[in-house]
């Protein structure tokens, strides 16, 4: 059935608080993280992913070559991940 | 004045276009000349023809098969990408599927791939793991055809989806509507129920006839208020239980509002559509 | 529930092809980045040896160069492309007589096969065949030489690219600029906004996500650009037209270094991704930052 308010004509429709809303998932409702922008918990693994990638070359490129082993910046990274999952 | 700016977007889009074309004039002019004069001093204007490129071309086997492969597989393509992009845009963009925002990034994370080294797994994949029996996928058109869906599905899914998003989820003011059906807060004196009349349900197209509505009748009958407005009751006004946003009206925000007395102010009655609040905050 | 089942439906042939024929390869990939193999070495078996793949890359001055570059070349073509587009884009919103004609030529480029681009433009910019170092040279007395002048090598691949995809961009942004309702321009305009006032909390915000869908799309194929490029200069002269692409390239079917090079498309996918993301989060996220 169509549905047609005349107050709803009117109304402008905010989209981008649409699109924000359809992407948070039931698991996580209102957040409030340290992150600067709403997240949902795909977005905060996917962070901590990007973020261990981007240790791990650095660490190649620079802070292995000095003798520290790799696992170092594996166990940083895991350590951050979980932060940013869990608080973010 | 106005003459003379028109003159000048003309002359604007006559460079442009040949600036736009030039390559491809170019490219014809290399086409016509044999391959001895190709290292003489370039002309720009074409002074003599020589077609034996063409003719070359058009009688060699080989590249006429070649130029039916290059067709089967790019019209498929293009036949399979429309049609699984407009599905998957349509899914998108009206139904309110879960985790929906981030397939569709998703979806373009496979275009990003630089296809040289994507060649060799996918290769690899072709022969041994996608086979059924004896059939493989390798060397077969539509082989090809799916390889390609892969960069060119999130395409036409990104282009095709603003597209669809556009397009207005039901009918407004003005526009083709089943006969008979009323938009909502439509007052048009209606009979009282039981009333003699004609009724809906003695349709003889059964509801099926659209009849054209103009916008004007519409906006009129969309203003005026009438004694018989009753609240709006969403359970049970929805056939599909689902609310303009998509959402499940089943959970209204507000409980009460069923209760609320005829009379009182729309957005009384429906507080998740005070927008217009919600975005001065 | 019954609905959404059906959108479900409409959805699946979609992820069915790209989980087959994008998150396969790719997770095999991923898989061969941390092998060592060598298909038509010696030893032609694949040899776990963990990270080595990309600690040889951060490393390898080749790769390095050639990722400068590489972004040198989306900078440039890509911030062109936008604002070229944009132009044009607004110039097509007047009217004007052959208005769909011109719009017709302008769309011919898009068209074209990428490797059939990169001939056009090598049979004009060879030196001895092409026309445009003859009439350089002839006018302004100009040597264009694209096999020896590194920049101008790299300026003929931007071109090449601004030339072969501005028409999308135009296209996209036409679609956008005209779907804009009239009413905020007129509102600004009573309120005595000027030009550009307009353009940038007007229009820019309005037609954002046309305009991220457009920069996403031509920021990775820019990213990834080979056969052009490989048609036009070979990635020469030296290695100032190698993008990652075209090193990729040269890298894994000469030498079948296939590890290695699944390691650099790894990272090259990697780049992609998180420029992408971040521009994402950088144009939409200000409208919603939590309060």
């Amino acid at each position: 059935m169509s549905r047609t308010e005349p107050q709803d004509i009117e109304t402008p429709i905010n989209i981008y608080e649409e699109q924000e809303e359809s992407r948070q998932s039931p698991l996580d409702k209102e957040r409030d993280g340290f992150l600067p922008i709403q997240t949902n918990w795909f977005d905060r693994v996917f962070i901590s992913v990007i973020i261990w990638v981007a240790l791990s070359l650095f660490w190649l490129r620079f802070l292995e070559p000095a003798g520290l082993s790799l696992n170092f910046s594996h166990a940083i990274a895991v350590l951050l991940g979980v932060y940013i999952v869990w608080k973010g | 004045m106005r003459r003379q700016r028109t003159w000048l977007y003309l002359l604007f889009w006559i460079v442009v276009s040949f600036l736009t074309l030039f390559p491809i004039y170019w490219l014809f002019v290399i086409s016509v000349k044999p391959a001895v004069e190709l290292f003489s001093t370039p002309e720009i204007i074409l002074s003599s023809v020589y077609w034996k490129n063409y003719v070359d071309v058009i009688y060699d086997e080989t590249l006429r098969g070649y130029m039916v492969n290059s067709l089967i597989i790019s019209t498929g393509n293009a036949f399979l990408v429309t049609t699984l992009g407009f599905l998957a845009c349509y899914a998108l963009s009206r139904f309110n599927l879960g985790g929906k925002e981030s397939i569709f990034f998703w979806t373009i994370t496979n275009r990003m791939a630089p296809p040289a080294v994507f060649l060799l797994p996918l290769f690899l994949l072709l022969t041994q793991v996608y086979r059924i029996g004896d059939f493989t996928l390798l060397d077969t058109k539509i082989g090809m055809i799916l390889v390609y869906c892969t960069f060119n599905l999130p395409f036409a899914i990104w282009t095709l989806r603003p597209t669809i998003d556009g397009i207005p989820k039901e009918p407004r003011r003005g526009g083709l509507r089943r006969r008979g059906e009323r938009l909502d807060g439509d007052h048009r004196d209606r009979p009282a129920a039981g009333a003699a009349g004609p009724r809906r349900d003695a349709d003889p197209h059964l509801g099926l006839r659209l009849e054209r509505v103009s916008a004007r009748r519409d906006a009129d009958q969309l203003q005026r208020p009438h004694a018989d407005d009753r609240p709006v009751r969403i359970r049970h006004d929805d056939r599909h239980r689902m609310g303009r946003d998509g959402g499940d009206l089943d959970v209204h925000p507000d409980p009460g509002a069923d209760r609320l007395q005829p009379g009182s102010a729309p957005h009384r009655r429906r507080p998740d559509l005070r927008r217009r609040e919600r975005m001065m905050r | 529930m019954q609905s959404n089942r059906l959108g479900w439906i409409l959805l699946a042939p979609t992820l069915v092809i790209l989980f087959f024929f994008g998150v396969v390869p790719f997770l095999y990939v991923l898989w061969l980045s941390f092998h060592q193999w060598n298909p038509f070495a010696l030893d032609p078996t694949i040899v776990y040896n963990g990270a080595d793949n990309f600690r040889a890359l951060v490393f390898d001055s080749g790769f390095l160069s050639s990722l400068g570059v590489t972004i040198a070349f989306v900078f440039f073509a890509v911030l062109s492309e936008l604002i070229i587009g944009y132009l044009l884009a607004q110039a097509f919103l007047k009217e004007f007589p052959g208005k769909a004609f011109f719009r017709t030529i302008h769309t011919l480029p898009l068209i074209m096969a990428p490797i059939i681009v990169g001939s056009i433009w090598k049979l004009m910019t060879t030196p001895s065949i092409g026309i445009i170092p003859s009439l350089l040279d002839s006018w302004f007395g100009f040597d264009l030489n694209i096999g020896t002048s590194a920049v101008a090598a790299f300026t003929v691949t931007v071109v090449m690219d601004v030339w072969h995809w501005t028409p999308l961009v135009t296209l996209t942004l036409i679609a956008a600029l005209v779907s804009l309702p009239a009413d905020p321009f007129e509102q600004a305009q009573i309120d005595g906004a000027n030009k550009r006032q307009i353009f940038w909390h007007i229009t820019l915000p309005m037609i954002a996500p046309a305009l991220l869908a457009t920069v996403f799309i031509r920021l990775m194929d820019a990213l990834r650009t080979v056969d052009e490029v490989l048609m036009l200069t070979g990635g020469g002269p030296g290695s100032a037209t190698r993008y990652l692409g075209v090193h990729i390239f040269k890298e894994v079917f000469p030498k079948t270094n296939y590890g290695y090079g699944s390691a650099v498309s790894i990272i090259v996918l990697y780049l992609t991704i998180v420029s992408c993301w971040l521009l994402y989060v950088a144009l939409i996220a200000p409208r919603n930052k939590k309060a």
